[in-house]
């Protein structure tokens, strides 16, 4: 599951929502991973900038009453951003020979999915979650 | 400084004349802190140590030379404002400002200009601007209006409201401690000007960019729906953050008679609201907060007055201050209109184009050197008048001209809409000069 770099925010979305992850790979025409398109940064795109911005003082925004239909507007405005534009680079990745306790460490750390990259082709070689690695844990079948 | 300094200085590295090794020591400190290439509080600090090294001063002098009175009300009153501003009342400030004009873009930002320079009169410059700028973002963003002419307003706001008084802005600061002028001899002398300065700077405002400004009533319907009130996240530390800064700043008026300085008072406000916000709370809390009000003190701004005021304190200790007063006296005729008028022009100048508080660190043993030409320390006002409206105002004129210029230019790069250089220089250079002749016709009426 992953997005072309040609790919627009709504095209992020809409795999985000329908399969509930916290974020989706971009890769180049060739297959190598760019960063990530995060549930988060969709949130932040429909929020006002004031908010994001080191020391500025507004932290919190309860005095502002905008309604869910100010919000469907924003959306509508910025969904055809390039994904591109929105990419989370500094997400960490890890790759196929990290060892199983780094990679759960990882996990923990960044407390969402992370890329698979390969070290030498940088291709995007699959995708490691908390169910991923949950379900390998347990073991398929047991309870 | 005294003559007789002149003569405590000691051997100098390699027998050369010291005022030639402190001379030399306070250009390049000045180029390098210019340069930007190192941190300026590293620079000044390093310099003031080779000044030690060099035995222009020993460490006992270069400790006479630190100017603890501005060091403690700068510090006393960040964290005061650490404190204050954690109650949300400068976002209810800046939103029931916007509401009171039915959210017409020109209407909020004349009233922004007025919020801002009031704060920043009693405030620091770049507190101000971190308080307002980015509420102001968040209105522009929600009326789709362009966020420009407002923090252009506000830069030129913070730093004229800053000329008012003794606190508002760091020149006043030092002018103040080092010559002994109150708060209240500020509040008469600068804030009559001030208010002209900043009313008359509206107008151009209005011209180039305020007749134009539009904003859908959708869009200024939705900044009227802010909830000022929901601004407000702790009631109960509000009510101490404004009785703490109304007992302060009263202190400020009484300081004469009472016979306080300045930094005694900022200290024991900033100490007393640290208390009564503290005061039900656990040590581990009370640490935690104390350590976040100590933080927000903009302590490289600190470090860079404790070496500035060491390598200055050195240059006049050689009499190389006193020689360039009286060269400089000798060229003027001693006239105090060409004197006071010259100091003006040239401190907004130099101002726009390089920091401030080295300039006015430097100006001052320079400005009290010239006392034997004017009559003795009284005569001399009128030069403190103009170093101060110089200094303070000159720094409109580029966006490096003060800290708060850039602070603002900072914030809106991140929100996507960058002030450039070359057309901020472009509408602020003229309107920095405009607010000169003002400050001219001021100075020159009142006090020549």
């Amino acid at each position: 599951m992953v997005l072309p770099h040609t790919a627009r925010l709504r095209d992020a979305a809409r795999l985000i929502l329908e399969h509930r992850f916290r974020n989706v790979p971009v890769v180049d025409e060739s297959g190598r991973y760019l960063g990530v398109v995060s549930a988060n940064r969709l949130l932040q795109m429909v929020l006002p900038k004031a908010a994001f911005m080191e020391r500025s003082g507004i932290d919190s925004l309860p005095f502002v009453k905008d309604t869910l239909a100010d919000f469907r507007e924003r959306w509508r405005e910025v969904a055809s951003t390039p994904v591109l534009e929105c990419l989370d680079t500094d997400l960490e990745t890890v790759t196929p020979e990290t060892s199983i306790a780094e990679t759960l460490l990882s996990l923990y750390h960044n407390r969402t999915s992370l890329p698979v990259v390969d070290a030498t082709t940088m291709r995007l070689v699959g995708i490691v979650s908390h169910w991923s690695a949950g379900a390998a844990m347990v073991g398929e079948g047991s309870p | 400084m005294s003559p007789d300094t002149v003569h405590s200085v000691q051997s100098v590295v390699f027998g050369l004349d010291p005022r030639w090794v402190a001379g030399g020591l306070f250009v390049v400190t000045y180029a390098v802190v210019m340069s930007e290439r190192v941190n300026r509080a590293i620079v000044a600090l390093l310099a003031a140590g080779l000044m030690i090294f060099a035995g222009i001063l020993t460490q006992d002098a270069a400790i006479d030379g630190v100017d603890f009175n501005t060091l403690g009300l700068l510090t006393g009153m960040m964290v005061i404002v650490a404190v204050t501003k954690r109650s949300g009342v400068f976002q209810y400030l800046a939103i029931w400002s916007a509401k009171k004009v039915q959210a017409r873009p020109w209407g909020i930002l004349v009233m922004l200009t007025l919020v801002t320079a009031l704060l920043s009169a009693f405030l620091d410059n770049v507190t101000t601007v971190l308080l307002i700028a980015p509420v102001t973002l968040l209105i522009a963003e929600e009326l789709r209006v362009s966020p420009y002419p407002f923090l252009f307003s506000e830069i030129f706001a913070s730093n004229i409201g800053g000329t008012a008084t003794l606190i508002g802005d760091p020149p006043n600061i030092m002018i103040g401690s080092a010559v002994d002028l109150t708060f209240n001899d500020f509040v008469m002398n600068l804030s009559p000007v001030v208010l002209v300065v900043l009313l008359v700077t509206l107008v151009p405002i209005y011209l180039i960019w305020g007749r134009k400004m539009h904003a859908e009533p959708q869009y200024r319907e939705r900044v009227m729906r802010f909830d000022e009130r929901e601004a407000i996240t702790d009631p109960r530390l509000l009510k101490q953050s404004l009785s703490v800064l109304g007992l302060v700043l009263t202190a400020f008026v009484l300081a004469h008679p009472l016979h306080l300085e300045p930094a005694t008072i900022a200290m024991f406000g900033g100490a007393l609201l640290l208390l009564l916000a503290n005061w039900p709370h656990g040590a581990d809390e009370q640490a935690r907060n104390v350590h976040h009000a100590f933080t927000e003190v903009e302590w490289v701004t600190i470090f860079f007055f404790v070496g500035l005021f060491i390598v200055v304190h050195g240059l006049d200790s050689t009499g190389l201050l006193r020689m360039l007063a009286e060269w400089l006296a000798a060229a003027t005729g001693g006239d105090l209109t060409v004197t006071a008028l010259s100091i003006l022009w040239v401190s907004a100048i130099a101002s726009a184009v390089v920091d401030n508080i080295p300039f006015v660190a430097t100006m001052i043993p320079l400005i009290k050197s010239m006392a034997p030409t004017f009559g003795g320390p009284e005569g001399l006002m009128p030069l403190w008048w103009s170093l101060s409206l110089g200094a303070c105002l000159g720094g409109n004129g580029t966006l490096v001209g003060a800290s708060a210029n850039l602070i603002v230019a900072g914030l809106a790069e991140r929100a996507g809409q960058p002030i450039r250089f070359v057309p901020f220089l472009l509408a602020a250079f003229p309107l920095m000069l405009l607010s000169i002749v003002i400050s001219t016709v001021y100075i020159y009426l009142r006090y020549l």
